[in-house]
């Protein structure tokens, strides 16, 4: 027997919508399928259960959540800083649902013309004055200020129709008076469900091998751990192949989930050298591509940035330094009696004052987009260093 | 090590760099906590959650009553 397909029709309590509402569930209804809705067939309503909690576990049952918004935000909870309509959206994404949302039309139009630039430009001059996010409440002071903006719609409605947008969910305007054409979006979720679903075995086949992927990158640290490593066969080959394969790019800075801000960019590694402590000196072990470092650096030397991570082996913390004047960023690698350096040139206009602002964002862009090489060089050289 | 601190060393001397006016030719330094192990564990823990995540919505895909 089939299994109807459940969709949640979400939208504020507001009176134009409530025809809309119920004339949209027929519709549904008279389909085939599922169409769940607050006031229609949502409960029993018992003392003891909360409506919101109820509403959001009814989204979570569905298949398809059908979201209309128009110029009304709805209850704002304090608690939760959303409106219910948006929590149930929320709700509805975390859970990975398919979405459809239809803006009325004059809402969204506004919303493409001035509402996106102006959050836009207040969230950078916020970010640029607090380094974080503002909230939705300190948005909509700003946006109810805005004169351009039509008085009807509530401020929230776009703080809202904007956290639909950075989410990337595509909002289909929706004229007063016209239902949206029902069967055609449900024949083209159809099609793209069917091009899937014979994919279902490929599809369990390669979560499988990403299981055992992520198990083994986990074994191999364990295992390669518990090893003495004989010593390197071939120094200048080895750094090679880590120069050739460590990834570089633009260094990002996030402020919550979803919002992320390139802050500069570090260009292709140039060099790679490694030093060893021996007698007090750090003596140059190999290197490979543009490094013009000294044969060796007095463990002592303070001008060296070889030397000074060495001194912070042990701490378990990964050093970055920079010098404005080569516009070179050196990211050291301290293990035991080794230090491995990569040399990355800074891409665009990195200044001494954007490298306080994002160094920790740098070390965390290399290491997260290298966290299988840089584990496994930490890994053999502490066994080399063991031998 | 880590606190938080960008360092800068000067004329052989390290100290604490107060601001971003620095001589071009002075070398800052920072470090972090963060460890390519942890980065790691992290995503191996993101890779089994969305792998388990397909997979159950391959069964309510694929079945039928």
């Amino acid at each position: 027997m089939a299994i109807k397909t459940k969709m949640f029709l979400s939208s504020v309590a507001q009176d134009d919508f409530s025809r809309m509402r119920r004339h949209v569930f027929a519709e549904l209804e008279a389909l085939g399928h599922e169409p769940v809705m607050f006031e229609a067939n949502m409960g029993p309503w018992t003392h003891d259960r909360d409506p919101i909690r109820q509403c959001l576990d009814a989204v979570r049952s569905s298949d398809i959540f059908l979201l209309f918004l128009k110029d009304k935000a709805g209850t704002y909870r304090q608690d939760a800083k959303r409106t219910i309509t948006h929590l149930e959206f929320l709700q509805a994404f975390t859970s990975q649902k398919t979405i459809l949302a239809f803006v009325d039309e004059s809402v969204l139009s506004h919303y493409f013309k001035r509402a996106k630039r102006l959050i836009a430009e207040f969230t950078a001059t916020y970010l640029a004055d607090y380094r974080g996010l503002p909230g939705p409440e300190q948005l909509m002071e700003e946006l109810s200020r805005d004169k351009e903006l039509p008085g009807h719609v509530d401020p929230y409605v776009w703080f809202f129709l904007d956290d639909l947008v950075q989410r990337g969910i595509y909002c289909e305007p929706l004229s007063s008076g016209v239902s949206p054409d029902w069967k055609s979006y449900f024949s083209d979720l159809l099609r793209r469900g069917t091009l899937l679903l014979p994919l279902a075995r490929d599809m369990d086949q390669n979560a499988r091998l990403a299981r055992q992927y992520a198990d083994l990158t986990e074994l191999a640290s364990s295992l390669v751990n518990t090893l003495h490593i004989g010593g390197f066969r071939q120094i200048d080959r080895f750094l090679s192949v880590v120069r050739a394969n460590i990834k570089s790019g633009f260094i990002s800075k996030r402020y919550g989930e979803y919002i992320e801000e390139d802050v500069g960019e570090l260009l292709e590694c140039t060099a790679v050298t490694l030093y060893r402590q021996q007698d007090g000196n750090m003596l140059l072990q190999g290197k490979t591509g543009a490094a013009d470092g000294e044969p060796f650096y007095p463990v002592e030397d303070q001008q060296s940035f070889v030397s000074r991570s060495y001194q912070s082996r042990g701490s378990g913390d990964y050093l970055i330094f920079y010098k404005e004047d080569k516009k070179i960023f050196y990211f050291c690698i301290p293990v035991k009696e080794y230090v491995m350096t990569l040399h990355f040139p800074a891409g665009g206009t990195w200044t001494a004052q954007t490298f306080m602002l994002f160094y920790e964002d740098i070390i965390h862009g290399i290491i997260d987009k290298n966290p299988l090489l840089l584990e496994l060089i930490e890994l053999i050289l502490g066994g080399v260093a063991d031998a | 090590m880590h606190d938080g601190n960008v360092y800068v060393i000067k004329d052989g001397r390290v100290e604490i760099a107060k601001n971003g006016r620095q001589p071009k030719d002075a070398m800052l330094f920072g470090s972090s906590r963060k460890t390519p192990a942890q980065a790691l564990r992290e995503q191996a823990e993101r890779i089994r959650q969305s792998c388990s995540f397909v997979q159950s919505r391959l069964v309510l895909a694929t079945k039928r009553d």
